[in-house]
Order: C-alpha cells, then sequence, then structure tokens
C-alpha cells in the first residue's frame, strides 16, 4: 500500500546508490590490493618483494620524496605569504588577486609545464623576441629536479594557501582588538596571536601539498622523463611500456607504495586538522584586517610582482610559442602566424578528435554524475554521522590517490572481457569514462553534500506531512533548492576532466586521446608551438569556466568554490 | 472524528529516555497543550504523533488505526495530519499560493475543488492579497499564517503545532494567539501544541499535559494546574505562589485543599519542619491588613504594574508572596490571613 511505496522506494534507492559506491570506489581499490599481494608463493620473486628489490624503485622513491619535499616547501612560502596579505590586510582588488593566485591550481600540470619550458632555454622563443636567448646548446634548466620542484611548488601553493586562508578568516576582528587593547605590540600580536592560529593550518596545507605532489604525473612526465630523472609516477608509466609476465602485478605494487605514502600523508593532514580545529564557526564578527597605510602601493607591487613571476611570463611565453612558426624563432612582424591555431581548426586529425573526446567524456562525466549525486547525497544524508563519514571517505579514496594508481586499478579490473557480455573495455573511450566517473564522483559529491546539510530539514518534514513520497521530495522540495550547487558540482567536474592528463596517459589508445595526452605528445614529439597552441586554447577555457564558478558563487553556500570567500 | 491516545510510550535516544511511561487520551475537536521546560520530551512526543521519530516500545493509536508501535510505524506522509513548525518551513521557491496548493496537488486533488480550498485557507488567515508572493517577502506573522493555512487546506482531523509562537516578538503573539482560538473554533480539529510558555497553554488550552524529563506530572485543564497542582515543582512552574513546609498531620495529606484554621496554626510555628508535607499559597488568598492575622515582615516589594509583588518573612523563616495596591516600606511588620491552601505531593522526577 502507500506505507509499502514508501519504504520501497527508498530501499531501492539505497540498494541503487550502494552498488554504485561498491562498483566505482570500493572495487578497483580491491582489485589494486589483491594483484599488489599476488603471488606470494612464489617467495622472493613476488612482484611485490621483487620491485622492493629493484634499485630503480628505490631511486625513484627517493627523487619523489627530494622532489615533492622541496616543492611543498615552495608551496608553503608562497601560499602562506598571500594567504597571509590577502586575508589580513586592507588590500584593495582582494577577489582579483585571489582569482588570479587560484589560477595555476586549476591549470592543469602539463600546461603548466609546458609554459615553463616555453620560458627558458636556447629555443625560448620570448627570450629569443626580447634578444636575451641563452646560446644554443646550453641545457634546458627546467629538465631538472628542481625545475620539477619549483613547477610543483607553484602548482600546489593554492592548497596551503585555502588551508590558512579558511583558518585566519575565524580570527575575528575583536580578538586582536582585545590583544592591542591589552597592549601588545605589532610584533607580539604576530608572535601570540596569529603564529599559534596559523600553525596548524599551515602544517595541515604542507601535508595536503605534499601528497598532491607525490601523485603529480603531468609536471614530472614533462620534464623529468627527458632529463632521465623518474620519480614513482613516472616510473610506473615507463614500467607499462616495458614486457614480461609480471608487468601488471610488479607495477600494481609500485601504485600500492604510492599508494601507501598518500595515506599517511592524508592521516597526518587529518590528524593535524582535528587537533587545531578551533571552533570558531558561526562567529558574526568580521575577520581581523590589518591596516597597510603606507605599505599598500609597495606591498600591491610585491604580490604584482610574484603573480607576473608565476603566472603571467610563463602565460605570455606560452602565447608567443604559440604564434611563430617554428621553436627557436623571434616573435616579429614578419614571423607572426596563426598557423597552429589554422590546423587546430582546421585539421581533421588527432587534435580535433581529442578535442571532441576530451569534451565529450567531460559532458558525459558531468552530467552523470550529476544525476547521481543528487540521490546519493540525499541518501547519505539519513545515515549516521558515523556511516556518513565512512562511505564520504570510501568515495574520496579514487580522487585522493594518485591518478596513475586509479589508472592502474582500471587496467586490472577491465585487462579481461567482462564476463556473460563478453565486451572488452580495454584500450576504449568507455574505460576513460567510467574511470573519470570513479575518480570525479566525490569532487561532485562534495558540494551537494555541502547545501545537502544546510538545508533546514523542516522543510522536507513539512512536505512529508503534506504526503510527499521520498521521490516526489527529491524532486519537488530538495533538488529545486540545492540546483545551484549540483550545477557548481557539474561545473567543477567539467573543469577537471576537460583537462585530465594522468589517468587517460594510461589508458588512452589510438584515436582515444585526451586533450591533456595530445598535449603531452605533441611536446614529446616535438610539435612544441601546435602544443602551444592547444594549451593557450585551455588556459583561456580554464579562466572562462573558474569566472562563471565565481559569478555563480553567491547562490551557492560557502565553500563550494574554494576560491570565493 | 477519532480519539488520539498514546498508550505506555517510552522513547529513548542512545540509551537516555527522553519520554517515560506516557499515557494521553485526546478527545477529538479538544486543544491540548503539552507544556514543560526545555528537554522534557514535548517535542519529541509531537515528533512521535507526526511520525518522524519511532517509539521505543508502547502504542499511538488514532481511532482503530495503530499509527505506531513496536512493529509497526506509519509514515508521515500517510497519516493525514497537518503541521505547523517553529521555522515555518515555508519553501523558498513557491509562492504564497503554491506553498498552501501542495498537499492538494500531492493527493492529486481536481482543480476546481483545489482552488475552492486554496481561497478558503487564505480567508481564514486574512492573506489574499499574498497569494502571489514569495515567502521571503512576507514579515514573521504573515508567515506564521501562511504555514497555518497550508496545515489545514487538506482539512485534517488532527494538527500538530511545534512552538509555533516561539519566533515571534511579544505583541505579535497575543495577536496570533487569536487567531489560533478562532483557527481551532472555525475548523474543530483536534490541535496539539507543543509549549514552553505556561502563559500561552492556560489561555490557549482546553487539556494541559505538564511534562517534566519524560514524565506526565499532570494532565489537567488550565483551572484545575493552577488551583490545584500536584507537585511542587509544578506549583512552582504554573503561576505565582508560596511553597510553605508544614508539619504532618492525620489532616494534612497531600491532593487536598487545606482550611484557613490549619494553615494559620502551621504559619506561626517559629521553624521549618524537616519532614513534612508542601503547601501551595496563591497570593489571591493572601490578604494584608494592619492589625488581623499572623505576623510577618515585609523582605521586598516590587511593582508589577497595577499592583505590588509584596515578599513576606515568616516566623519560621519561609517566604510568603502576597499581592498589594500599594507601596509598603521593607522592614515593615504587617499581619496576613490566607484563605486556603492546597497541600502537595513529593516531586519524584
Amino acid at each position: 500500500m502507500l506505507t509499502a511505496s514508501s519504504d520501497n522506494q527508498l530501499r531501492w534507492l539505497s540498494i541503487t546508490l550502494f552498488g554504485l559506491v561498491v562498483a566505482l570506489s570500493l572495487l578497483p581499490c580491491l582489485r589494486l590490493l589483491s594483484e599488489a599481494l599476488s603471488h606470494w608463493d612464489r617467495g622472493l620473486d613476488a612482484p611485490l618483494l621483487s620491485i622492493l628489490q629493484n634499485p630503480h624503485t628505490w631511486v625513484a622513491l627517493q627523487n619523489s620524496l627530494y622532489t615533492s619535499g622541496l616543492g611543498t616547501l615552495i608551496s608553503v612560502v608562497l601560499g602562506s605569504g598571500f594567504a597571509f596579505v590577502l586575508t589580513l590586510t586592507n588590500i584593495r582588488y582582494r577577489a582579483l588577486w585571489i582569482f588570479c593566485f587560484m589560477l595555476p591550481m586549476m591549470i592543469p600540470p602539463q600546461v603548466t609545464a609546458l609554459s615553463w619550458l616555453q620560458l627558458f632555454g636556447p629555443a625560448s622563443p620570448i627570450l629569443n623576441t626580447l634578444g636575451i636567448a641563452p646560446a644554443l646548446g646550453s641545457p634546458q634548466p627546467m629538465y631538472s629536479a628542481e625545475g620539477i620542484a619549483l613547477l610543483l611548488g607553484i602548482q600546489h601553493a593554492p592548497l596551503v594557501f585555502l588551508a590558512l586562508r579558511s583558518q585566519l578568516i575565524c580570527l575575528p576582528k575583536d580578538l586582536i582588538e582585545a590583544a592591542q587593547l591589552s597592549g601588545a605590540s605589532q610584533w607580539r600580536l604576530w608572535i601570540d596571536m596569529i603564529v599559534p592560529l596559523s600553525r596548524n593550518a599551515i602544517f595541515a596545507g604542507a601535508a595536503i601539498a605534499f601528497v598532491s605532489a607525490l601523485g603529480n604525473f603531468g609536471i614530472p612526465a614533462m620534464l623529468g622523463i627527458p632529463a632521465g630523472y623518474s620519480v614513482l609516477p613516472t616510473l610506473i608509466y615507463q614500467q607499462m611500456a616495458g614486457f614480461g609476465n609480471d608487468v601488471l602485478s610488479e607495477v600494481a605494487s609500485l601504485s600500492m607504495l604510492i599508494a601507501f605514502l598518500v595515506l599517511i600523508g592524508m592521516l597526518l593532514q587529518q590528524w593535524i586538522q582535528q587537533r587545531s580545529s578551533y571552533s570558531l564557526i558561526g562567529h558574526n564578527a568580521q575577520p581581523a584586517s590589518f591596516r597597510l597605510g603606507k605599505w599598500r602601493i609597495p606591498t600591491q607591487i610585491l604580490l604584482c610582482a610574484v603573480l607576473c613571476l608565476i603566472l603571467i611570463a610563463p602565460l605570455a611565453a606560452l602565447m608567443i610559442s604559440s604564434v611563430v612558426p617554428a621553436l627557436g624563432m623571434p616573435l616579429t612582424a614578419d614571423t607572426f602566424t596563426f598557423a597552429a591555431y589554422n590546423e587546430m581548426v582546421n585539421n581533421q586529425g588527432s587534435t580535433a578528435r581529442a578535442f571532441t573526446n576530451s569534451l565529450l567524456l567531460a559532458s558525459l562525466a558531468a552530467l552523470l554524475l550529476m544525476i547521481i549525486t543528487l540521490p546519493l547525497g540525499y541518501r547519505l544524508m539519513r545515515l549516521s554521522l558515523k556511516a556518513r563519514a565512512v562511505i564520504a571517505s570510501l568515495i574520496e579514496v579514487p580522487y585522493a590517490i594518485p591518478g596513475i594508481v586509479l589508472a592502474i586499478a582500471f587496467i586490472l579490473l577491465f585487462s579481461r572481457p567482462i564476463p556473460i557480455i563478453n565486451v572488452t573495455l580495454y584500450g576504449t573511450l568507455t574505460l576513460i569514462f567510467l574511470a573519470y566517473l570513479s575518480c570525479f564522483l566525490s569532487v561532485c559529491l562534495k558540494p551537494v553534500m555541502s547545501a545537502l546539510s544546510q538545508l533546514d530539514p523542516a522543510l522536507e518534514e513539512a512536505a512529508q506531512i503534506a504526503g510527499a513520497t521520498p521521490i516526489q521530495r527529491l524532486i519537488n522540495i530538495v533538488l529545486p533548492l540545492i540546483s545551484p550547487a549540483v550545477f557548481a558540482g557539474g561545473l567543477l567536474v567539467f573543469l577537471i576532466a576537460v583537462n585530465e592528463l594522468t589517468v587517460s596517459a594510461l589508458l588512452w589508445s589510438a584515436g582515444n586521446e585526451t586533450l591533456g595526452v595530445l598535449i603531452f605528445n605533441l611536446d614529446e614529439s616535438g610539435d612544441s608551438i601546435l602544443a602551444s597552441a592547444i594549451s593557450v586554447l585551455v588556459v583561456v577555457l580554464v579562466a572562462s569556466l573558474m569566472a562563471l564558478l565565481s559569478l555563480l558563487a553567491p547562490r551557492l553556500p560557502k565553500g563550494v568554490i574554494p576560491w570565493h570567500c | 472524528m477519532a480519539l488520539l491516545t498514546l498508550n505506555q510510550i517510552n522513547k529513548s535516544f542512545n540509551g537516555q529516555n527522553a519520554v517515560s511511561d506516557l499515557n494521553l487520551s485526546i478527545e477529538p475537536g479538544a486543544f491540548v497543550a503539552l507544556l514543560g521546560p526545555s528537554g522534557c520530551g514535548k517535542s519529541t512526543t509531537l515528533r512521535m504523533l507526526a511520525g518522524f521519530e519511532k517509539v521505543s516500545s508502547g502504542s499511538i493509536f488514532h481511532g482503530d488505526r495503530c499509527l505506531s508501535n513496536a512493529t509497526t510505524h506509519v509514515a508521515p506522509e500517510n497519516r493525514d495530519f497537518g503541521m505547523v513548525f517553529q521555522s515555518y518551513a515555508l519553501w523558498p521557491h513557491m509562492s504564497v499560493m503554491e506553498n498552501i496548493a501542495y498537499p492538494l496537488t500531492i493527493k492529486r486533488v481536481d482543480r476546481a475543488t483545489k482552488q475552492k480550498r486554496i481561497q478558503e485557507a487564505l480567508a481564514i488567515v486574512q492573506l489574499e492579497p499574498y497569494a502571489d508572493r514569495s515567502p521571503a517577502e512576507l514579515s514573521g506573522g504573515q508567515r506564521q499564517r501562511v504555514a497555518l493555512a497550508r496545515s489545514l487546506v487538506t482539512e485534517p482531523e488532527v494538527i500538530l503545532l511545534d512552538e509555533p509562537l516561539a519566533n515571534l516578538d511579544r505583541h505579535l503573539r497575543a495577536t496570533m494567539e487569536e487567531t489560533f482560538r478562532t483557527f481551532h473554533k472555525r475548523t474543530g480539529a483536534t490541535m496539539v501544541y507543543v509549549t514552553h510558555d505556561q502563559s500561552e497553554a492556560m489561555s490557549l488550552a482546553d487539556q494541559i499535559a505538564v511534562l517534566k524529563n519524560g514524565q506526565l506530572i499532570q494532565w489537567a485543564s488550565p483551572q484545575s494546574l493552577y488551583q490545584q497542582p500536584r507537585t511542587a515543582w509544578l506549583a512552582d512552574f504554573i503561576g505565582r505562589g508560596s511553597v510553605i513546609r508544614m508539619q504532618p498531620s492525620d489532616e494534612l495529606q497531600p491532593g487536598r485543599k487545606v482550611e484557613q484554621s490549619l494553615i494559620h496554626q502551621q504559619l506561626i510555628l517559629p521553624h521549618i519542619p524537616s519532614q513534612g508535607v508542601d503547601v501551595l499559597i496563591r497570593p489571591q488568598s493572601v490578604c494584608l491588613h494592619p492589625s488581623l492575622g499572623i505576623s510577618a515582615k515585609v523582605t521586598q516589594c516590587i511593582y508589577r504594574g497595577g499592583h505590588f509583588d509584596v515578599e513576606l518573612s515568616l516566623p519560621s523563616g519561609q517566604t510568603l508572596l502576597a499581592y498589594h495596591d500599594t507601596p509598603l516600606a521593607v522592614g515593615e511588620t504587617l499581619f496576613a490571613t490566607v484563605q486556603e491552601g492546597w497541600s502537595l505531593e513529593p516531586d519524584h522526577v
């Protein structure tokens, strides 16, 4: 009867969603684990042990730790510097500074690497144009461990920025004023109030940055492979090209190694975060703000200079590279040409295909995830806090682990044809699509959960009293009220998926390349001009989508758009 | 219209008892108030009636229909009740008319009947010109009236109200109380009204259930509660008065009216008895006189707008509250006579 139908609806919803979460989030991890721990009967020849005995592994591990560590240091300096200035002072155009600083985080790593490559070396078009290019034959300074570390640092500085900023924003004005009234000097204010509050946030941000740097593929791939400098993700990538019975198992073991390191980093970050949760939520007071006075102009100049170095110069180099006929040529009125862009638009070859593939994959993934996360979030809200936390963490895993590791897991799952329907997904676009679904589920779910948790429960209860079944409530009441958050989630997924390189680097095959893979391949094969042109378009796309999200931000619950406060 | 009964209801959350052994029988068409301090279990009881919480044990019946017991539970969407929430719970993406129409839309009522019912509902709460506005454009009182209109539009037998006036200012509350009274007369529905404000409960309800720590202290009419409260705590909670401890005797049993002679015998005793029976004396029963009665000293005299609250200190040291028209000096000695009192049971909870 009516009673049964309400409960039934909820039960079917739960089963479907639970099945989805298991398939997308749990299966890949379990498969990876089982493969890594396989073949124990072979004793010392077991894949896991042979990997641990291989000196390459240890070199790559050392390199990973070095570049990630150095990169994290750079991220901390940049990120905290910007966070202090942009949060605690009354600097003007704050939103603009924040937008520009967050841009490197959203620009895909391969584009970042490519743009910096165009900035240095004898073949650099911008240096040639300015007449300051080094002599032919001098080395490309970016092809080094320090080059990798620098870019990792810049790419992940916004993560430290966000972690610190969210803590500093909670510092209410009257706390500072109370300290000033007690006679504290500027110096003591910093030592006694601000540093203790920020210390833990900086550590937490550093942990996230370190973990992201460990799993980053695009930057060490573009900068390290040509120099023969390998880190763990690129080692896996290169091993996949190798032969032998145990390639998959060995690669799975390597993946587990990275996953293990990442897990430790994440646990460390969570532990630090819990220790420092100053409960200042709901504080209505204005955030603290120091008046810069005569320091305002110099500070703005400083920020501008830093942004020029880390953002504008590389982008300028990229743009110049895209309009010269060939590498090494200076840009003059004669050499200026749109040939690269023409080729992109008119050529029916791999470029157009890659664009189509990426746009298709990203839009379909965004659409499907939007449809899935609404009922999923709705169902999760009805669970106890503990159960919800466990399932949310589970869903988070495919996004948190390095893309390389996820790709390996999917290869393992689908290397053989699916039973019963006898369809092989390996090497198809569908496999990349499924991997995207698994990877980005949490990206779409977070804004939805955030919006759902801020919804007054009485709104739904009133609909229940009026006689509405769970599906009716979901469509009539919940969906209209949280649709901005659902849309934002979809947009975020689209933004990240369209530029994705790491997962598709291992899953692509001829005809199925994505935009990220295309840029990477073009650079590897020496066609940096075309790669630059595509990258310029990518940057324009990223900046426009970020701007669109910023416009949407006032209608969204706080925290959905990371760079908007 | 059917009887609404709660039988031996128990509800616990994580081992903590929110409601214990609650028995209530609500007549059809009655206006019942669930009254008590925060945490007494009144909202939990209302939510169990609505179906948002399951009962841990016991049963809820509406006529012959079992709404909730240890094994079955009818979901809120199937109970055909109306409810007014403390936060009004108006859907912000719908207009006033769409908010009110929603229960009828869900029940697939035909358009003609739906329009008629909506217009009637708007007329009862006097919000016809606001039909196309959005809830964000309305004041608190207006939103409350929309919530009220929405709750009656399906003509339910039972309407539940969860502290509906808590978010309104004092002046508005008085107006809204009148609205509720008219509303109840007009619809004839059974209304279950949760509040922590005893004056609200007294002015609106036919029967009041007073809850404390999850247990029912007393289930009576407002007058009975005021004049004949069961326990000392209740005497303190409802209205104003003095609770005087008196020496036990055969005539002094709990739950009885205490005559003037006995009261006067006890009031002149010089000490507070270590064990005894508590007796409630309402200030209306106390008369002050310059020479007749029991000697008492004025310890406080506070103006309350219209009369003065006078606190008197008795020979035993206990305090007696009285009303007086003119101010009295602190320290002045007066004489007081008490008409009657009511003896109280000791508190168990």
